[in-house]
């Protein structure tokens, strides 16, 4: 009886560790780096270049 | 006898644990093409859940209202501009996403359509905030069929635009312009002249007749 708890207690918490894992991240878990995100003009990615998006309709 | 009821009320946890831990992420889908995309809640390529693969991502920016200024949150994370805003209000916006392939297949019934998991419940469009200036508004299922003029609220619309896909340029939105299935997921980039929001017309119900003398 004991080991039977005991076996699905193990698996609850398996469960909310692995629920926790699972979860939403924020997008700022990311390292942070200094790269300008100004809107710039529409770009095509060329290489390892991070692509820019395009700039807001023009006014 | 006790035996069975602690079993029982075990696996209710274990069975209703698993749900909670099911119903933390939401699949949906919306077309990607190659070149930007707007996509709904999209901040992230681990997000993806189909064929496309998470190098197919190159970049990902968010638009930043209350400052009118793009941030980049994939590769890298701008902070100091993504923590303006509260991550469940930004990842209700719409996101440029630039990928740098496409899956060239049809899923039900959307060309370039491909899953991913939401990491947000969606806010009601009555619920979020449009602030003065441009705002990145994705299109979500109480929009689809409704025109721009629809969802207005109380919002004084100068301009709204879309997203061409297929020749990567703007596309203005007339106040008929209706939300199909197609642009479900996807976004529209709108600008109000002050802080507002936006919402579904309610239709009035008018009392019952009266009872006839």
């Amino acid at each position: 009886m004991k080991k039977l708890i005991t076996i699905i207690f193990i698996l609850i918490v398996g469960l909310m560790v692995f629920g926790g894992c699972t979860t939403s991240q924020p997008p700022d878990n990311q390292p942070d780096d200094p790269i300008n995100p100004e809107p710039q003009e529409n770009n095509q990615a060329g290489g390892d270049e991070i692509p820019t998006p395009p700039a807001l309709p023009e006014e | 006898m006790s035996k069975k009821i602690i079993i029982s009320i075990m696996m209710i946890i274990l069975i209703g644990l698993g749900g909670f831990v099911t119903a933390s992420l939401l699949e949906v889908q919306a077309p990607i093409y190659k070149g930007w995309n707007l996509l709904f809640g999209f901040a992230n390529p681990n997000q993806l859940s189909g064929k496309l693969e998470e190098s197919s991502i190159k970049a990902v920016y968010a638009f930043i209202p209350t400052i009118q200024e793009y941030a980049m949150v994939y590769p890298d994370v701008d902070h100091d501009k993504v923590g303006l805003i509260d991550d469940d209000e930004l990842l209700n916006t719409a996101f440029w996403v630039y990928s740098s392939d496409e899956t060239g297949e049809e899923l039900n019934g959307i060309m370039n359509a491909d899953e991913y998991n939401l990491e947000e419940e969606i806010t009601l469009i009555g619920d979020r905030n449009i602030y003065k200036g441009w705002n990145f508004v994705g299109i979500t299922p109480e929009m689809v069929g409704k025109h721009l003029n629809e969802i207005k609220g109380n919002c004084e619309i100068e301009k709204a635009f879309g997203w061409e896909y297929d020749h990567q340029k703007w596309q203005l939105l007339e106040d008929y312009s209706k939300f199909n299935k197609e642009s479900l997921l996807t976004g529209i980039v709108v600008k109000v002249v002050s802080n507002c929001n936006l919402g579904t017309l309610e239709e009035e119900i008018s009392p019952p007749p009266e009872i006839p003398n």
